[in-house]
């Protein structure tokens, strides 16, 4: 059976990011999140050299969208017509995979090794997109509904609900990515902008009220749509300048509130007799047993094979046995009486204390979420230090399933908006470039267009002048490796 | 392309599911095209199922048991998403291995319960289903089920993979409720049936008829695998009540006829015009009339459009065009007009008030009692087949008839059962089968909707027969025979 995507914790962003494009793998922070660089890793920030035409913003200034015209929006629920568009996939026929069209579709390098003069007449990308088409008819369509409820049933199944739109969001995105490049090599630029836009929706869509791994596809999906295509359409001679589209995208562009409920939710939604014991009710010592022995066997994955023992019952019994001591202490801090203890089974104490420390670590987590990226990562990496991805031996309730590195999730986020600050800066030195006839020394020259700051920093990105050229540069966030470093050299076209 | 069939909305759901599912279910779908005679391969006579009949009196409180989810088991929200992920979790046999478990889900009553109780392949299907059918089981307590967009906006050009994975779940849900069955778990199979029951009805909101009528196949499959089989066990409850609670028609295909009349029209927008009196050309009508034969060819046959797709439509037009012409000097038009008119456009109008008269005929009497639509439709029917293949149009006209016939053979289904749980409750409370159906009246008894009339009954004491026979001049395996056996 296929790996589906499920709103499970800890794994979540390496499955996300499986399928992202290159640069989007090595902008995010290594798991670990070691302060100091690795001798893997490069030395600086990633370099893109670019060519800048001149191009004034548009009049009127939002004829080129990234969004579709809510002229073009049809009734109905997008989540059904993205389903159909699967089954109009291209698939293979008995015995034989169509490894050539899925490779030239899902493989990064090979496809974007291709210059736009080899993309404009290669055959194996036209046939490609032929053999695509009537599903990515339907896509289109969904992309321009106005209504979309992809229901995974999580209040029902919490960690078991499958995502599994995801995984075709997952193809279209990287199909679309195809399209819009071909299109722009063969000049239609039009054409181009509305799989963009394509694209853009995709994402906007899984951000309705989306959990935490629908945001980070969200972000996949859209930095996909920003390095491949934006930045295609803004180093051509000729393209419309899209300052004031870049400008329009949603903000904030994610759904922060609703990543925030719905997660801290997930595990009432698995466990409803955890929302009586939150109001403080009590629940048998057989409640306890049965969550714990439930999050043991979700969290099996996450642990190494070695430090458990197979049966789940022998293996609660240990991490119960280990935990009482503390979980008496936490039960008479909490004013128990001291003879009631030895009435208390075993499960029970050790599920009170658990679920306590559950909410403790969760809610340090999630407190500063909604903050600006600067107020908030250190709190929310700290907390996830202390806190996060213990082994299911010292609480079932902080294992692998359940844990969040939400810090990483605000990182990726982050960085997505400053990619669209980025290339916003990026138009806005094309304005000036036709506006003024060259490059400004300094970006608080440029006076036509409010000029963007880096929301990693909330400053001005870095800007100099080098003769012709100009370097553009994202300094690397303070939790990240340098490698997170963005930096655009620009060369005025001749 | 994709292994989905894009299959014309004309087409029966049951030439869909005879496909992939064999043995009794198909019987009890009726074949698609319903011949009037009868094939050499097909019986001579109704379907017999035999029945040990226990006694077993109506439940207090009545509906105690029942066929559909209760409303405090639902849930807001549209069940068409759940349905989606559960098609993704549907397990697939290897491309070119053999059929495996599929064997076993092709017919779900291969297998009699005792032998099924124990049987540690289908053990091993369920679990392989399990988080599939944990889906379905949401989705059919869902609320409300909203398909989506695409039937008002891709008009023929449908993919009905969705379609045929709801199916095979059906089957696979007939598997678990006589595995439930079997293993004496009667709470769990009566889930089982309440999944099928309002999974059935949803695959009905909002479809065109081809779809909407998938529905029936997978009520079939409850009715003839789940509650069939529960109503011959020992001791279980008697469920008279709960089917006669179930709604009346079961299959609600109240919007199929404006979503299948709408496909024309989402197709080709422009026909919207051209229904309303404007004038298309003749490059118009030529596109439209290519593309119908296109669909015609591509779906029906499966296989790729046909090179000479213009040679065909030049060949249509040319035969049509003196009829055509006809047509059109008898709407008053003035002759010159229709001399200088070019072939494709007179063509063109003409076929499209052809159809629009037989899609008229062929709907008109759809919503009547099954008794006064059914020869109406019947006939509206044939003479849409005998014109199609000189009026492509008329091609995308539905089988209605087909379509209404089958929705009343659930109903149907549903009162033979009723009958029969009528007579096990008369076995209660009298120690004995009646001598005539009038003799019961602890509960009312159902008519057969085919006939307005009472079931066929007889019998010796011991051994009782109800008969549904087929309706004259049809398919005589269409009918029933339930040969019921008192229990020692």
């Amino acid at each position: 059976m296929k790996n589906w995507i499920k709103p499970n914790g800890a794994l979540l962003s390496m499955i996300v990011l499986a399928w992202l494009p290159g640069r989007v793998l090595s902008a995010a922070p290594p798991a670990t999140a070691p302060a100091t660089r690795s001798e893997t890793q490069p030395a600086g920030p990633e370099v893109e050299r670019i060519i800048l035409h001149p191009s004034a913003t548009t009049q009127p200034a939002l004829q080129y969208k990234l969004l579709p015209d809510p002229l073009d929006e049809t009734p109905g629920n997008a989540a059904m017509l993205y389903a159909t568009a699967v089954d109009l996939l291209p698939t293979a026929p008995p015995g034989k995979p169509l490894e050539e069209l899925w490779e030239r579709v899902d493989d990064t390098p090979f496809v974007d090794a291709l210059s736009p003069e080899q993309l404009a007449h290669d055959a194996k990308t036209e046939a490609i997109l032929q053999k695509c088409a009537e599903a990515l008819r339907r896509v289109d369509a969904a992309a321009r509904c106005q209504d979309v409820d992809w229901d995974a049933a999580l209040r029902e199944l919490g960690f078991d609900a499958t995502m599994s739109y995801l995984n075709h969001l997952r193809h279209f995105a990287n199909i679309l990515r195809l399209k819009y490049r071909f299109q722009m090599a063969r000049g239609d630029l039009s054409g181009a902008l509305r799989s963009m836009q394509t694209s853009f929706s995709m994402a906007v869509q899984l951000n309705r009220r989306p959990v935490l791994v629908e945001g980070l596809v969200a972000a996949g999906v859209s930095e996909l749509v920003l390095d491949r295509g934006v930045e295609e359409w803004v180093g051509l001679d000729h393209s419309p300048n899209l300052y004031w589209a870049l400008s329009s995208l949603p903000r904030p562009y994610f759904n922060y509130p609703a990543m925030a409920h719905t997660e801290q939710a997930a595990i009432y939604f698995q466990f409803p007799a955890l929302r009586a014991a939150a109001r403080g009710e009590e629940l048998s010592a057989e409640q306890w047993r049965q969550i714990m022995l439930e999050l043991m066997r979700l969290n099996v994955g996450y642990e190494p094979v070695a430090s458990r023992p197979p049966d789940l019952g022998i293996w609660l019994n240990q991490v119960v046995a280990s935990a009482l001591p503390k979980s008496r202490e936490y039960l008479l801090s909490i004013g128990t009486p001291k003879e009631k203890l030895p009435g208390i089974a075993p499960e029970q104490a050790v599920g009170v204390y658990f679920f306590h420390e559950y909410r403790v670590a969760s809610d340090e987590i999630w407190k500063a979420w909604e903050l600006p990226y600067l107020q908030s990562i250190e709190l929310m990496r700290g907390a996830d230090e202390r806190f996060g991805a213990k082994r299911v031996n010292d609480n079932p309730f902080l294992g692998g399933v359940v844990w969040l590195n939400i810090w990483r999730a605000k990182f990726h986020f982050t960085h997505l908006d400053r990619r669209v600050a980025m290339y916003r800066t990026l138009e806005a030195l094309r304005n000036h470039l036709a506006l003024h006839g060259g490059l400004p020394d300094r970006l608080d020259e440029i006076t036509d267009v409010p000029v963007p700051i880096d929301p990693f920093t909330d400053k001005p990105f870095s800007y100099r002048r080098e003769g012709r050229t100009a370097v553009l540069e994202a300094l690397a966030s303070n939790v990240a490796n340098p490698s997170t470093g963005q930096r655009f050299e620009i060369t005025v076209a001749k | 392309m994709s292994k989905g069939t894009k299959a014309r909305t004309v087409l029966c759901a049951a030439a869909l599911v005879g496909g992939w599912v064999s043995g009794h279910l198909v019987l009890a779908a009726a074949p698609a095209t319903a011949p009037v005679t009868q094939p050499d391969t097909q019986p001579a006579g109704p379907e017999v199922v035999k029945l040990t009949l226990h006694p077993s009196a109506t439940t207090q409180p009545a509906l105690q048991y029942k066929l559909l989810p209760d409303l405090f088991d639902q849930m807001p929200g549209n069940a068409a998403p759940l349905y989606a992920v559960a098609g993704d979790l549907l397990p697939t046999a290897p491309p070119s291995g053999p059929q495996g478990d599929f064997e076993r889900i092709d017919d779900p009553g291969a297998l009699p319960l005792d032998q099924l109780a124990h049987d540690k392949e289908t053990a091993s299907i369920l679990k392989k289903c399990a988080q599939g059918l944990q889906y379905v089981d949401l989705a059919a307590r869902r609320e409300d089920v909203d398909w989506g967009p695409g039937f008002q906006q891709f008009g023929f050009d449908q993919d009905h993979s969705s379609l045929r994975r709801m199916w095979v779940y059906g089957v696979i849900l007939s598997l678990r409720g006589r595995y439930q069955l079997a293993r004496g778990d009667l709470p769990a199979a009566l889930h089982t049936m309440q999944t099928s029951f309002s999974m059935a009805r949803q695959i009905n909101q909002g479809r065109p008829l081809y779809d909407a009528m998938a529905g029936k196949g997978i009520a079939a499959g409850a009715l003839y695998y789940l509650v069939q089989e529960w109503v011959g066990l020992d001791h279980s409850p008697n469920l008279y009540w709960a089917l006669s609670d179930l709604p009346h028609p079961f299959l609600d295909y109240k919007n199929v006829p404006r979503v299948q009349q709408g496909m024309l029209y989402s197709q080709f927008p422009a026909l919207r015009e051209a229904a309303e009196g404007k004038e298309l050309p003749a490059e118009q009508w030529r596109q439209v009339i290519r593309e119908l034969i296109r669909i015609d060819e591509v779906d029906m046959q499966f296989k790729p459009p046909p090179n000479d797709l213009d040679k065909r439509l030049n060949d249509i037009v040319t035969r049509a065009v003196p009829k055509a012409r006809e047509y059109l000097l008898a709407t008053k038009m003035l002759e010159a007009r229709v001399q200088a008119m070019p072939p494709e456009q007179a063509v063109g109008i003409y076929f499209f008030h052809e159809y629009q008269v037989a899609s008229d005929e062929v709907w008109k009497a759809w919503e009547l009692p099954y008794l006064q639509s059914i020869e109406l439709l019947h006939q509206a029917d044939d003479r849409a087949r005998q014109g199609e293949k000189d009026n492509p149009f008329l091609a995308v006209v539905a089988y209605t008839w087909t379509a209404k016939r089958e929705a009343g053979w659930t109903d149907r289904y549903i009162a033979l059962l009723r009958t029969v749980e009528a007579l096990r409750n008369h076995l209660a409370r009298h120690g004995q089968l009646p001598e005539r159906l009038d003799q019961i009246s602890d509960v009312p008894l159902p008519l057969d909707p085919f006939t307005d009339k009472p079931f066929s009954y007889r019998t010796d004491g011991h051994l009782g027969t109800l008969e549904a026979l087929a309706p004259p001049g049809r398919w005589p395996g269409s009918g029933w025979r339930i040969e019921m056996t008192v229990a020692e």
